[in-house]
């Protein structure tokens, strides 16, 4: 008797949310599958698998899936690197406020503003990196730039949340501070690294307003992202293409979401929570 | 155990007396209706821009034809007017709007021949109705706008026309020219103007030897594949070229390739931009064609210009120069009312609707109705405000070649999007402008380079 | 090696922060001089003059924010009250698909959110017709999907984690259910996680443009991040002073919550 009760107070507390997330993100996400076996946004027959074809087959998308894997697959360890370092630092040295605020304002600038800058430090006038065959590097600073205090915010949380005890336990064992990193600090802060990751990959999808402000529907091809692509699918009511091309790309995002969850669970195993 | 359900029980009811609360406060403000007062109406979806201008927009007409229409019908008419600032905003709001059961009626477009992609895309979506047997006054327009499977149906049109300054003609030119010349014969009349000193390089000459010659191209082959690096746009790219840098043109020396590629590529308002514009004004006189066209269908406007200056004004020649315009509305399949919405669009093709856009002698909105039964009225009432007899014959001139099929407005066969077209032409304005000529070589390698990016954004 | 640490992330920061000057010394300057070739840092005038027209506006510009602040405070404490419960109940309680409808709440966020749009757009419609109840062109259309997203149980999931299972264990022995347990155990402890969420949520939702675009069509009723895009159509130094102004209040976000966020570090420990 009591189990149960246990188990259903359980479901109550996840209750609000489960319904309105379900309502407003589950029921869309099935309903956007839907659309990518349509044959349009405003035909209903069922056409199977020949969107995805027509999409595989397009040399855009081919070369928007390669550019966007290529970008998350450098930006997204490299700012996840850079954040947890900053972190590290500012949290052991106890660095004063205000470099904490510098490093976190440029998520608060809205991207048109900064489009001007950025345009003359990288376009025809200063740098003009972005029209040529490097532009991707463009696209990961201007990333980087931005997102970084976004994760430095969660990983100072999660620092602070650290048990002291183990930490002091560690040092009185004679382990210095590298030692001490690498077999205690990094797997503790698996779960907010974890955490990071997911938010992180969720938040490189918003780089693409940035790069459309700078250089509109039609890029630089070397920047050319699947955003473009579905940008462009959805200009021309094209629909059932944005949304295969999404779920492919989704596809691949939930092999690296479901790899995160496994260190995840590795890590919850070994450390012995719940 | 027993606290803890009341306690949770207790900050959902809180939860939900709040959102209780909120509703309450915006029953008033309409947020909550239990009576839905739009079944009986059509829409007509509309940019914000075109509705807040001042200048006379092709929708003026509307503002005459849709009282008639609700009296007639007893039908609701109204604006779903989208609020954006760009009009790739624009674009992306209606399009979300269409994906409604009963979405807006009817969608107003306007057609220039370059700019086909966006109906096409209509019709391949499945958004654009068939029209082809449902409207009967479509047999009232003129043949040559006439298409054999109608999705969209025109409801006025336009035609720039060239002003050409006579007192520089004059100099050089035995027989003045007719409204039939073609392009060849405004070329040589520019050959013989070039020749007497040289002149400066203005936006028209861009037309003339960059835009126009492009268009011509016809670059785009049946299977939707573009092709760049061939003789033909090679021999382009050197007979601009050999144009522009030969001795006929001063080409300004406070002028580089980055400000020419500024002032007539990106249209941005710059410094630089602001000077050249300045600098033409300047030269405004010396100029054989000057740089602002005219309707020719606006009579009264023409009229008076030829009365007042000493002009002479003949149709657009060089293609792609944005020369044929026409508006008029797709219907929406899934719109509501889509019924009503067809006799609409129908009656505004009547005789009276028309008429009323070429009101007392001018354009209602800049755009000539398209309604060939009517043209005696017009001509009776031209004759009548005594127009010059010059602009009146300018007008049948251009409408007999409707009328013969001889013009067609949708003369852009393979379609491309706008975007693509203007970045094609200024991935060309590099070779063209370069200071120094490019090699064959390294002008293949770049045109392959070109048509490799081009046919990946053609087949997107 | 501490002093060598701060000047390195000193250095760091000014990198960071070196656009967000250009702006701000940028709104002061005269239209040649934003629009000159290089770089400019200094302005040659401190030119009031566009402040004044945004603030001459004022009624207008006020009504923005105020769209702006109603839409992110809502939002924030929805995802709080809602989040709470259910991250504690993801990562301590236990109920059958615990796991599995955590992972569905990660995968369905993990898409561009293009992808959802128009689905969305027509979830939102349909309960306008079905339940009569007008959700498109408010404000409920963007607090309600802020306040279900779930970014605010997956933070606070993970944080709440992190407490040992002893804590819980004792408080239940000591009698006390699982609300309790929430209240007095773990809410303290995660202040940190809380205002952590307080800050990411404002600044998700400070930002926000493409839901404002599409959901809402009365300009009136736009937040002031939609605003700001429209009118830097118009002249940069406008746009750059509108900028400025609109930061201000992320500013002043951030300089508060870091002291919340420093209190909670010294309370929530141990016990």
């Amino acid at each position: 008797m009591l189990k149960k009760i246990r188990k259903s107070k359980g479901f109550l507390f996840i209750l609000p949310s489960l319904i309105g997330f379900s309502i407003l993100y589950i029921i869309p996400f099935i309903l956007g599958l839907r659309y990518s076996v349509s044959r349009s946004g405003f035909d209903n027959t069922f056409v199977a698998f020949k969107n995805y074809n027509d999409v595989f087959k397009s040399n855009a998308f081919n070369l928007a899936l390669k550019n966007t894997a290529l970008f998350m697959g450098i930006a997204i360890p490299l700012i996840i690197i850079i954040s947890f370092i900053l972190a590290l630092i500012i949290y052991e040295i106890n660095a004063p406020k205000f470099i904490k605020l510098f490093i976190i304002l440029p998520m608060a600038i809205p991207s048109g503003t900064v489009a001007g800058f950025f345009r003359k430090v990288f376009g025809t006038g200063g740098f003009n990196l972005i029209n040529t065959e490097y532009a991707m590097i463009v696209v990961v600073l201007i990333f980087i730039w931005r997102n970084t205090g976004y994760n430095l915010i969660i990983y100072l949380a999660g620092l602070s949340q650290l048990r002291k005890e183990i930490i002091e336990a560690s040092m009185i064992d004679g382990a210095n501070y590298f030692q001490r990193l690498w077999h205690i600090i990094i797997p503790l802060i698996t779960p907010t690294t974890v955490f990071v990751g997911i938010v992180t990959i969720i938040n490189s999808f918003k780089v693409f307003k940035d790069i459309f402000i700078l250089q509109g529907n039609y890029p630089n091809p070397k920047i050319y992202m699947l955003q473009h692509y579905m940008n462009n699918k959805f200009r021309d009511l094209q629909y059932e293409k944005l949304t295969s091309a999404a779920y492919v790309f989704a596809a691949v995002i939930f092999v690296f979401a479901f790899l995160l969850f496994y260190f995840d669970r590795k890590h919850a195993r070994k450390v012995g929570e719940s | 155990m027993y606290k803890n359900v009341k306690r949770l029980s207790f900050v959902m009811m809180i939860f939900l007396i709040i959102i209780g609360i909120y509703i309450n406060l915006n029953k008033n403000t309409g947020m909550i209706n239990f009576q839905d007062d739009t079944e009986n109406e059509i829409t007509i979806i509309v940019w914000n821009k075109v509705l807040e201008t001042e200048i006379p927009s092709f929708i003026s007409i509307l503002d005459y034809y849709i009282p008639k229409f609700k009296e007639e019908n007893n039908v609701e008419v109204r604006y779903e007017i989208v609020y954006a600032n760009t009009y790739e905003d624009f674009i992306k709001k209606r399009n979300f709007k269409l994906y409604q059961k009963n979405g807006p009626t009817l969608i107003p477009i306007v057609r220039n021949g370059i700019n086909e992609k966006i109906l096409e895309r209509y019709v391949k979506s499945g958004v654009a109705l068939e029209l082809t047997d449902k409207i009967s006054y479509l047999s009232k327009i003129y043949d040559g706008l006439k298409e054999e499977k109608v999705y969209y149906v025109p409801i006025g049109m336009s035609y720039t026309a060239m002003v050409l300054n006579k007192n520089l003609l004059d100099k050089f030119v035995i027989e003045e020219p007719n409204f039939d010349w073609t392009k060849e014969d405004y070329l040589n009349i520019k050959e013989k103007w070039l020749s007497l000193e040289p002149r400066h390089f203005t936006k028209r000459d861009y037309i003339d030897i960059v835009k126009g010659p492009l268009y011509e191209l016809k670059l785009i082959d049946d299977n939707n594949k573009i092709k760049l690096n061939t003789l033909e746009v090679k021999n382009f790219i050197k007979n601009a070229r050999s144009k522009i840098f030969s001795d006929s043109y001063i080409l300004s020396k406070d002028f580089s390739y980055k400000d020419y590629y500024k002032i007539f590529v990106e249209g941005i308002v710059t410094p630089e931009w602001e000077k050249a514009m300045r600098f033409y004004k300047s030269i405004e006189r010396e100029c054989l064609v000057s740089t602002l066209g005219v309707n020719i269908f606006e009579t009264q406007q023409i009229s008076e210009k030829i009365d007042r200056e000493n002009v002479l004004i003949l149709p657009e020649v060089i293609e792609g120069n944005n020369n044929f315009y026409t508006w008029g509305f797709i219907v929406n399949k899934h719109g509501k009312n889509v019924e009503k919405g067809i006799e609409f669009v129908n009656g505004l093709l009547n005789d009276d609707i028309q008429f009323l856009m070429y009101n007392a002698g001018a354009l209602t909105g800049n755009f000539y109705p398209v309604n060939k039964d009517i043209q005696n009225k017009i001509e009776k009432l031209d004759i009548k405000y005594s127009y010059n007899e010059k602009a009146i014959k300018l007008k049948m001139y251009i409408l007999d070649m409707l009328r013969k099929c001889n013009i067609k407005p949708y003369s852009f066969d393979t379609v491309i999007h706008q975007e693509l077209y203007d970045m094609l032409h200024r991935d060309l304005f590099k070779f063209i402008f370069a200071d120094k000529p490019y090699t064959d070589e390294k002008l293949s390698r770049e045109l392959q380079k070109l048509e490799h990016k081009y046919n990946m954004w053609l087949n997107e | 090696m501490k002093k060598i640490l701060l000047v390195l992330i000193f250095i760091i920061s000014l990198l960071y922060v070196f656009p967000i000057i250009y702006t701000f010394t940028n709104s002061f300057m005269t239209e040649s001089q934003i629009n000159a070739e290089n770089i400019q840092i200094i302005p040659d005038e401190f030119n009031l003059q566009q402040y004044y027209s945004i603030v001459t506006n004022k009624a207008e510009y006020f009504k923005f924010f105020m769209n702006s602040v109603k839409l992110t405070v809502i939002i924030i404490v929805g995802q709080i009250v809602i989040g709470i419960f259910a991250a504690f109940a993801f990562a301590k309680m236990e109920f059958p698909g615990r796991d599995l409808i955590f992972v569905i709440y990660i995968l369905a966020v993990l898409l561009p959110f293009q992808v959802t749009l128009v689905p969305n757009y027509l979830v939102l419609d349909k309960i306008h017709r079905v339940l009569n109840i007008k959700i498109l062109d408010t404000h409920i259309a963007i607090i309600l999907p802020g306040i279900f997203s779930s970014f605010g149980v997956f933070l606070l999931r993970q944080f709440v984690r992190g407490i040992p299972n002893d804590i819980i264990e004792a408080a239940r022995i000591d009698g006390a259910g699982y609300g309790k347990i929430l209240f007095k155990v773990v809410l303290p402890v995660i202040k940190p996680a809380v205002f952590s969420l307080v800050i990411l949520t404002f600044i998700d939702n400070w930002n926000l443009i493409e839901q404002a675009i599409i959901f809402i069509d009365t300009p009136s009723k736009l937040p002031l991040s939609v605003f700001l895009e429209n009118i830097y159509y118009g002249d940069y130094k406008v746009f750059y002073a509108g900028a400025v102004l609109y930061i201000v209040p992320a500013l002043l976000i951030f300089i508060k919550g870091e002291d919340y966020l420093k209190e909670g570090l010294t309370v929530g420990g141990m016990k």
